[in-house]
């Protein structure tokens, strides 16, 4: 039984020395969308952190493509409704009753700004989500980031 | 034979149950409690001390255990150093680890180049000139009050 214990307290100290990005990406329903269609044919899904980013000074920045998958749509929507409780939605366009496009501005995670950004585009059967981590102020890294193409 | 066998084991008996009587008021010497312990270790004595022998085992076994060797403070202590030097190596390991990697029709690219000319377009999705001047002012409260309201004012 003590060795039992102290096994348990050594994966316990390794799982708090798990990087902390990951940590706080997971806490979020989003991340299933990831996790499922990430890998997936008819999908572009990226993940930068740190250094890759030095230009526009995120910690992450992951996004995902999904093309023709009206299920992946129905999934970000649903995670993305829960996600939002608590967020502060800096944009909502709705079309036809249906959210196309979400920027959310999520609860810090310790020194971490959080934001979402939804794209659905039904012409094109494309959805398009992104999610970033920043030190850094929301508002100058939005304009940053959305400025630079 | 097994009349001087009994014989003896009456005397032994006997001298038994007057030492067990001692032993039992606490008055027993060290030598009269070995032969007692003695006598008791034999086969074939009577019922009657089974409770007897029981006990002197008890205590029998209690003297024969090993008296234990393990600090324990020095092995928590070690088992903390362990934990500490696990928690430093990982912690390292993924710092100097960053993930830069992109997934395109399930296929894995780890090429920075493409990495950020993937996390670029994706930026272009979801985004044009005017949303970035749109976006930036509804960050404001005020502005993003008035204008989620303005979409009930377009209903009507």
């Amino acid at each position: 039984m003590k060795r039992y214990k102290i096994y348990f307290l050594l994966l316990f100290a390794i799982g708090l020395t798990v990087s902390p990005n990951l940590l706080a990406q997971k806490d979020l329903q989003i991340s299933k969308v990831f996790e499922q269609y990430g890998k997936k044919k008819g999908s572009v899904m990226v993940e930068l952190s740190n250094e890759a980013l030095g230009d526009y000074d995120l910690t992450l920045f992951k996004s995902i493509i999904i093309r023709n998958d009206p299920s992946a749509a129905k999934l970000t929507r649903i995670c993305l409704s829960k996600d939002e409780e608590g967020a502060k939605k800096i944009k909502q366009v709705i079309a036809n009753g249906v959210p196309t496009s979400i920027y959310l501005q999520l609860p810090r995670k310790g020194k971490d700004n959080r934001l979402i950004l939804f794209n659905e585009s039904r012409s094109e059967n494309r959805l398009t989500l992104i999610y970033i981590e920043t030190v850094n102020d929301s508002e100058n890294v939005l304009k940053l980031l959305l400025k630079k193409k | 034979m097994l009349k001087i066998k009994n014989m003896r084991k009456r005397i032994n008996i006997k001298e038994a149950e007057a030492l067990l009587e001692k032993y039992y008021e606490g008055n027993t010497s060290q030598a009269e409690e070995k032969r007692l312990y003695n006598f008791l270790l034999q086969d074939h004595l009577p019922e009657r001390f089974e409770a007897d022998r029981a006990l002197f085992g008890f205590f029998a076994n209690q003297k024969q255990k090993p008296k234990a060797v393990i600090i324990p403070l020095m092995r928590w202590a070690s088992i903390a150093a362990v934990m500490v030097g696990i928690m430093f190596f990982a912690k390292t390991w993924v710092s100097d680890n960053p993930t830069n990697i992109a997934y395109i029709n399930g296929q894995k690219y780890t090429d920075i180049q493409v990495v950020k000319e993937q996390a670029m377009s994706s930026l272009r999705l979801v985004s044009s000139l005017d949303e970035v001047k749109e976006c930036v002012k509804s960050l404001n409260d005020k502005d993003l009050i008035e204008s989620q309201l303005a979409i009930f004012n377009d209903i009507h």
